[in-house]
């Protein structure tokens, strides 16, 4: 699910580092806030073994290979946010190592494994074995199959990222600048692929670990119940403060030097931004309406201000995109929790 | 006693590392069935990685190999069954225990071998209850390897082998981290398999068993090279040698006494003497 | 004196050993693979720093301006549109190789040998008409007609310029990794303000994942030596099951140790700040030398699109 540096284009990178960055500032926070001495050489075996199991290749009836990330089952065992910090530093040395994975897509290759795929675990895992012992089979169940939807989850959002790519970014003759595969082969493609190889076995690993923990040492199981639910939520409302403030800051920030030095601005800030630019009027099939309202020259050499809106509309394209699949997920696993909370309510005051 | 039949002969062996370094350089030997040797070397020498490739686990490209008879090289093991058929009759003891055991439990991970060539479920379970019954493995049989000691992990390690009754066993540091007994338990296991028939190459650096698990030592020293070759008794006088190879400090003296080697350090008044002397 | 009772079993030879006949190949169980990737250059390269260490060019520099003139190179790289600037940023960083004194055989292996080549049959579907219209460089076949199977010039500039792009971002990420030794990358991690709890645990996982790559190594190993006979696919799952399993364990045990040593050191749980190397004018040199490059680039690649 690696995603390396060319298959997207810089507009989108910047989109996934303005998500990351203030999640990277709140898991850096609430890994210190919750910290016992003990959890920092756990999470770096964490990372290190998240590392390492994504080199293990499990064969697939038919000769091919799958890996899986390990994410979720960190997210079980110490804590989403913890689990982002250390997935996403298994994605660096990777990134450093093997080149796998670049450095522009490191805040999205970041958000696909090392935030869909823990948040998505542990919302699932806490609606379903959220009221369950520390040993019981309901969580270790869970676990498996919220790790086997997280990381689905992140396929999906891997293939809308890439899939994007070729549907703004081109150059006027139609030559793809980053990924060539349009949205609808890049999901289809990195869903099957994970529904079928790389989740399965995401499924047995968190299976597997959550069960060795519980039976050797389910203190650890336990500290993840007492600290849960409402600590996440109330940091998830802030979350959504952050990411929209984000969202509509980012664009208005690159407009502002554009606005704030005119047209006659420095070549270097042209050269800087013109490349979006070309991009977007590429697509001037789809914005030309627009185009025409603000009386755009179809130049690619021009860095006035009704350009950078359209970078920024593209912006808040690739944007909104993903915080729709996070936010409907959110919502879908928030109406989850509640209705069952409304269920066992129900069940006590029958009781 | 040792045949005539060659088990294993190599013929001006090199062996580099995918890094480019070195790790055995003009390898010339022979072992012939029946026989115990010791594998002796400093940490580096390449010892760990002749037994490697003695086990079909590494290949060369310069010299030539040839095990049980047959050549062994990246080609022929390419072939499953000769594979097979040659992971029978060599069976490897690593150093790393852990690394070797990786079934739910004892009785499983020794039935892991005869399960693999399909032999039915009964016979499975004599051979493995023999095994166990043999190296006194019986309170184990449900534990999971992860939660033995080091020597019960090693003894494991070597039952798993066994179950599938190879005629060559090598070793790589078998004697490394156990205690007293345990080690005194290994040495005599390895005399009786010896005796009932069985090839054994130890590779080790621990002088002080060499004597009763091999009659024949083969010395690497630091630079890769294969530096000496004989009978025990004669490698162990020739302390030079011992000193150079990094076998012996010089702080240590080996003392041969009639049958036994008495390996020790001076006692501190003869220290204080030279001293004052000086 | 302990003794033993042998079982008769082990009495009986096995035979002698029947020569390779057949054709039958062992199919590179997946044991096999993995082995491959763990024992290959990752472990032996990049651990031993061994080009970090000589006396070349990236290796002189300051480890935060390396870092953040390394970025810049690669957000230049992604912006780039044109081949020929592509390809100007690729013989630019392998003359950086060869100024730090990486072997240019080495290097050019690390970069190309996996990323770039994936990249290559992932877009390979592109170069067609059939994938996207348009004008035919080379006509393969005609059928039905007027209809025909053609390589399109779009396709293969967009290919060339897919691959070039990719190549050069990863060529600039291993020569600043094969010349920089880990501590001082940490350092210059720093520089870039990332917090320090992050470079802590990067800079004991880079160890520890040193330690369960052996770990894992030794395993597979092991299974090889003990692959006597065919396993099924479901065999082979269940031992990398219980492989993860066990490594986990193992991971975790270390866990507890690292953690004992890190407490009677007087670790209390706050990270604690870096020293920062000094900056020299070689670096102000090359920070310019990298700006004014990555404008030439960007303004050049401009023209000639």
């Amino acid at each position: 699910m690696h995603i390396p540096d060319g298959y997207l284009s810089p507009a989108t990178c910047v989109v996934g580092y303005a998500i990351m960055i203030p999640m990277w500032s709140i898991a850096v926070k609430k890994v210190k806030e919750s910290l016992n001495t003990k959890l920092i050489p756990l999470m770096v075996i964490g990372a290190a073994f998240s590392f390492v199991l994504m080199m293990f290749n499990v064969p697939i009836p038919g000769g091919t290979t799958a890996h899986a990330v390990g994410s979720g089952v960190l997210a079980v065992i110490l804590g989403p946010w913890a689990a982002c910090i250390c997935t996403s530093i298994a994605l660096a040395i990777q990134a450093l190592l093997f080149g796998d994975g670049g450095i522009t897509c490191f805040g999205f290759n970041c958000f696909n494994m090392a935030l869909v795929i823990p948040f998505v675990t542990i919302w699932i895992y806490n609606a379903f074995a959220g009221k369950s012992e520390a040993t019981s089979p309901k969580r270790w169940i869970w676990a498996a199959i919220g790790s086997y939807v997280g990381i689905n989850v992140a396929a999906a959002c891997n293939g809308t990222e890439l899939g994007l790519q070729p549907l703004i970014w081109h150059t006027a003759q139609g030559v793809p600048l980053y990924c060539p595969y349009p949205i609808w082969i890049s999901v289809p493609a990195m869903l099957t692929a994970h529904l079928l190889m790389a989740g399965p076995v995401e499924l047995v690993v968190a299976g597997l670990v959550t069960r060795y923990f519980q039976v050797t040492n389910p203190s650890i199981i336990a500290d993840q119940i007492a600290s849960r639910v409402a600590p996440v939520k109330a940091a998830f409302n802030k979350m959504w403060y952050v990411v929209i403030a984000l969202i509509v800051l980012v664009p208005l920030g690159l407009l502002a030097p554009g606005g704030a030095f005119g047209e006659g601005a420095a070549s270097d800030l042209k050269a800087a931004f013109g490349f979006v630019p070309a991009g977007f009027l590429a697509m001037s099939g789809h914005w030309h309406a627009l185009l025409q309202d603000y009386g755009v020259p179809n130049s690619p050499f021009s860095a006035d201000a009704p350009d950078l809106l359209h970078m920024s509309i593209g912006y808040y394209v690739a944007a909104v995109v993903g915080i729709a699949i996070i936010a409907g997920i959110t919502y879908l696993v928030t109406r989850l929790i509640a209705a069952r909370e409304a269920r066992e309510e129900a069940k006590k005051s029958a009781a | 006693m040792s045949g005539d039949e060659i088990v294993f002969e190599l013929k001006d062996v090199n062996f580099n590392y995918p890094s480019g370094e070195r790790a055995l350089e003009g390898i010339n030997l022979a072992i012939n069935r029946g026989e115990k040797v010791a594998l002796l070397g400093a940490n580096g020498s390449g010892k760990s990685t002749l037994l490697k490739l003695l086990n079909g686990l590494l290949f060369t490209r310069e010299g030539t190999l040839k095990a049980l008879g047959q050549a062994l090289s990246e080609v022929s093991m390419a072939n499953e069954e000769f594979s097979h058929a040659f992971r029978r009759r060599v069976g490897f003891v690593f150093q790393n225990s852990d690394a070797q055991l990786f079934n739910s439990n004892v009785f499983e991970e020794i039935a892991f071998g005869p399960v693999q060539l399909g032999w039915p479920a009964d016979e499975v379970n004599r051979v493995v209850d023999e095994t166990i019954a043999m190296l006194g493995l019986e309170h184990f049989r449900q534990r999971p390897p992860f939660r033995l000691s080091g020597g019960e992990k090693r003894l494991v390690a070597l039952a798993c082998v066994l179950s599938l009754n190879p005629d060559v066993l090598l070793m790589d540091e078998p004697t490394s981290g156990l205690d007293p007994r345990t080690q005194r338990k290994l040495i005599r296991l390895i005399q009786q398999l010896n005796q009932a028939g069985k090839t054994i190459i130890v590779a080790t650096h621990n002088l002080e068993i060499v004597e009763e698990i091999a009659d024949r030592a083969l010395v690497f020293s630091e630079d890769h090279h294969l530096v000496a070759e004989g009978p025990c008794e004669e490698i162990l006088n020739n302390i030079d040698l011992l000193v150079q190879v990094n076998l012996v400090d010089e702080e240590f003296h080996l003392h041969p006494h009639g049958s036994q080697i008495l390996i020790h350090a001076h006692d501190r008044e003869q220290s204080l003497l030279s001293l004052k002397k000086a | 004196m302990v003794d033993f009772q042998i079982p008769d079993r082990l009495l009986q030879s096995q035979g002698p050993l029947p020569p390779p006949t057949g054709n039958k190949k062992a199919g590179r169980s997946f044991a096999e693979k993995s082995i491959g990737a763990f024992s290959g250059f990752i472990m032996d390269d990049f651990y031993a720093e061994r080009t970090a260490v000589k006396n070349g060019l990236m290796q002189g520099l300051h480890p935060g301006i390396k870092v953040v003139t390394s970025l810049l190179l690669i957000v230049v790289a992604v912006s780039m549109h044109s081949w020929v600037s592509l390809l100007l940023i690729n013989l630019y960083v392998l003359l950086l190789a060869y100024l730090s004194k990486v072997p240019l055989g080495i290097f050019l292996k690390r970069v190309w040998v996996f990323i770039p080549i994936f990249t290559l049959i992932i877009v390979l579907p592109t170069l067609f008409n059939v994938f996207r219209p348009g004008d035919p460089l080379v006509v393969l076949l005609q059928y039905g007609g007027h209809h025909q199977l053609t390589i399109t010039r779009q396709g293969v500039e967009g290919a060339v310029i897919f691959v070039l792009r990719v190549a050069a971002c990863v060529s600039i990420v291993v020569l600043l990794t094969l010349t920089t030794r880990w501590a001082y990358l940490l350092r210059g991690f720093s520089m870039v303000r990332i917090p320090t709890l992050f470079i802590n645990i990067l800079e004991m996982t880079y160890r520890y994942i040193y330690v369960l790559l052996k770990s894992a190594s030794d395993m597979f190993e092991s299974r090889l030596s003990r692959t006597v006979g065919r396993t099924s696919t479901r065999e082979q799952q269940k031992f990398v099951g219980n492989s993860m399993g066990a490594l986990w364990a193992i991971a975790f045990a270390l866990s507890d140790e690292v953690h004992a040593a890190m407490l009677s050191r007087g670790y209390d749980g706050t990270p604690r700040t870096l020293t920062n190397p000094r900056i020299r004018d070689l670096d102000w040199v090359w920070t310019v030398l990298i700006i004014l490059i990555s404008i030439i680039l960007i303004g050049g690649d401009r023209l000639v699109r």
